[in-house]
């Protein structure tokens, strides 16, 4: 008995000082304190998955999840100092009435950054199949994205657009952005429907902000193109002029999460995106570095997020307890991404920079957490957790004009 | 009894070499910077790979061609202080070769970092162009000879004695800025294993083994 003790403390001692295996580079932030962040703003809307904020015509849209029949966005009205406004205006998005009774609801929104626009995509709760299966016939009747008109009261629906077999259903995420002229709508889950392959794409927009298909239509009066538009869905389809190009094994392999998880234009001609295990940068017309991509560690949804000052990126692949940041250089995305492990944290949300106190805030279980960042954008180690009545935070953005950090909650019942 | 004994003082020599010298081996998940180049994609950071016109990727590999160029920094924090560097190697894989590339390996000069690329060894905070594009300019972009060559001829692991590259950059007698590998005989393609980890693959299969001793 001795000897196998002496054996084994001997055996443990050389494995003690064996050299130590590599590690992936990364950064353990410190265990999270509880404390407070003056200015969150909790917004009190129900299931919130995704927000869009348009700073001077003080809106914010809450996209909803799927307990509803039909997709829901939650408008919420902002005062002249950004304190959200009672009297949340539900807008319900239009569909078919598929048998059975699927339940919708609003993937992703964007405001258009010079007119009273909302684009929202919305999705069904029933998966793809995968293998792919055929269309059941009433789901090729559901149109993805729908365009309001904010300005009217209640909004008032554009065009209901994106309708088919040329995008993906039963996709549980998906971003939508529009550039940072106005002059295109970046969307997710673009199918192509002979091989069902992923990929994302981007409609140009005209001067009112619907999806220009040519250059002949473009000079109809709004009411004959939105006519035009809508008699188009309704037969050949209304489909983005550019798409990214096909790569189904590394850049686009098939997920439920969608292909174009969160997109961040960087100008006009350049975006950013992410995708369930990658950063991916498109130029859509550049033909010479057109289409490229940088992985990551971590798999998942992944929302994007940028800094406001540097050239950097920050991404969330939901739920980790990680936030990556990267950089990019007028979009070409550039060195490795760096891992931020927040310990023990279930992380949700899109990572947001406030840009006024330099700080980086993410949303996760019942939290919203917040650090410091140095001025390279890196994420100081201390770590202050914010306690919200909200088990998913997912709905996360702030505003540089208020100051404010805006948060979906659950409504106290 | 003495059987025993003898037996755990063998044990015990054999644990005291370790004390006396270690070795350690870092892998591509250690790297803090990394960037293929080339002159097809003259300021993509990632042109490991092309899937087709102006589409390129990272992994599963490193498509190497004689216009490309690997550039590599292994941080050295895990060498305790106080120690001599008595040997180090770095090795690579190759799963496809055409021809016989020698794949040079030289210490980087300049101090390369965001938006490295074909053109630039950093274009933030302000763009900086190499000497030479690529990256190639020996004794300004990069050391004026080969710290180490793979010489290769077929698909397989291959190492190169680089002790007196890490043995600087410990000591602090230059700037630890990597190395560069790029094929300088026109020769090739190689096809690498890539250093980039991922969700598909680790990078693990570049490796920079030290050996130390205290001093």
């Amino acid at each position: 008995m001795t000897w196998r003790l002496e054996f084994v403390a001997s055996v443990l001692f050389l494995l003690g000082v064996a050299a130590p295996a590599s590690a992936q580079p990364q950064t353990t932030l410190n265990p999270a304190k509880d404390g407070q962040l003056p200015n969150l703003v909790r917004v009190p809307v129900s299931d919130t998955r995704w927000v869009a904020l348009h700073e001077s015509l003080g809106l914010l849209a809450f996209c909803q999840d799927s307990g509803h029949l039909e997709a829901r966005v939650a408008l919420v009205r902002l005062d002249a100092k950004g304190n959200p406004i009672p009297g949340t205006v539900i807008i319900k998005l239009p569909r078919p009435v598929i048998t059975p009774k699927v339940n919708a609801f609003a993937v992703s929104a964007a405001f258009h950054p010079k007119l009273p626009l909302l684009y929202v995509w919305q999705d069904i709760a029933k998966l793809f199949p995968y293998p792919p299966q055929p269309d059941p016939a009433d789901i090729k009747q559901f149109d993805h994205l729908a365009i309001y008109n904010v300005a009217k009261e209640p909004p008032e629906l554009v065009a209901a657009l994106c309708r088919g077999v040329d995008f993906f259903y039963g996709m549980q995420g998906g971003g939508l952005a529009v550039g940072p002229g106005g002059e295109h709508l970046y969307v997710p889950n673009v199918r192509e429907t002979k091989s069902t392959f992923m990929r994302f794409g981007r409609f140009r927009l005209d001067a009112d902000g619907l999806p220009e298909i040519d250059e002949k239509m473009a000079k109809d009066p709004v009411a004959v193109r939105i006519k035009k538009l809508t008699e188009l869905n309704a037969t050949k389809g209304v489909v983005p002029g550019q798409v990214t190009p096909i790569e189904y094994i590394y850049t686009f392999a098939f997920s439920h999460t969608g292909a174009g998880h969160g997109f961040y234009p960087v100008s006009r001609d350049v975006v950013i995106a992410t995708g369930y295990g990658n950063f991916l940068t498109w130029r859509p017309e550049d033909k010479s570095e057109n289409f490229y991509g940088v992985p990551r560690k971590v798999p998942g949804y992944t929302l994007l997020g940028a800094h406001p000052k540097l050239s950097l990126l920050y991404a969330t692949p939901t739920p980790s307890d990680s936030v990556f940041r990267m950089w990019h250089s007028e979009g070409y995305l550039t060195l490795l991404p760096r891992q931020y492990i927040f310990p023990s944290a279930r992380l949700t949300s899109p990572p947001v920079v406030l840009g006024k106190s330099g700080k980086l805030a993410v949303g996760g279980h019942y939290h919203v957490y917040v650090t410091d960042l140095d001025d390279e954008g890196r994420l100081r180690p201390e770590v202050t957790r914010v306690q919200v009545l909200n088990p998913q935070v997912r709905a996360l953005v702030y505003s540089d004009r208020f100051d404010k950090l805006y948060v979906g909650v659950e409504v106290s019942k | 009894m003495t059987w025993r004994w003898l037996a755990i003082l063998g044990l015990l020599l054999v644990s005291a070499v370790p004390l006396q010298a270690r070795t350690i081996t870092l892998t591509g998940e250690d790297c803090d910077r990394m960037a293929v180049i080339s002159a097809r994609a003259p300021r993509v950071s990632w042109a490991a790979q092309s899937y087709g016109p102006g589409v390129f990727y990272t992994y599963p590999q490193v498509q190497l061609f004689p216009e490309m160029a690997v550039l590599i920094r292994f941080p050295l924090d895990k060498v305790p202080k106080g120690q001599r560097i008595t040997k180090a190697e770095l090795s690579v894989t190759s799963e496809y070769v055409a021809g016989t590339p020698n794949v040079s390996v030289r210490r980087i000069l300049a101090d390369w970092g965001p938006g490295v690329c074909h053109l630039y060894y950093r274009t933030i905070p302000k763009k900086l162009k190499w000497t030479e594009p690529g990256g190639r300019g020996a004794g300004t972009d990069r050391a004026a000879k080969d710290s180490g060559v793979f010489r290769m001829d077929k698909a397989a692991d291959y190492t190169t004695d680089v002790t007196e590259d890490v043995e600087l950059w410990y000591t602090g007698a230059t700037a630890n800025r990597g190395w560069i590998l790029l094929i300088d005989n026109n020769s090739g393609p190689t096809y690498l294993s890539t250093p980039c980890p991922s969700i598909h693959a680790s990078g693990n299969r570049w490796k920079l083994q030290i050996t130390f001793e205290p001093q």
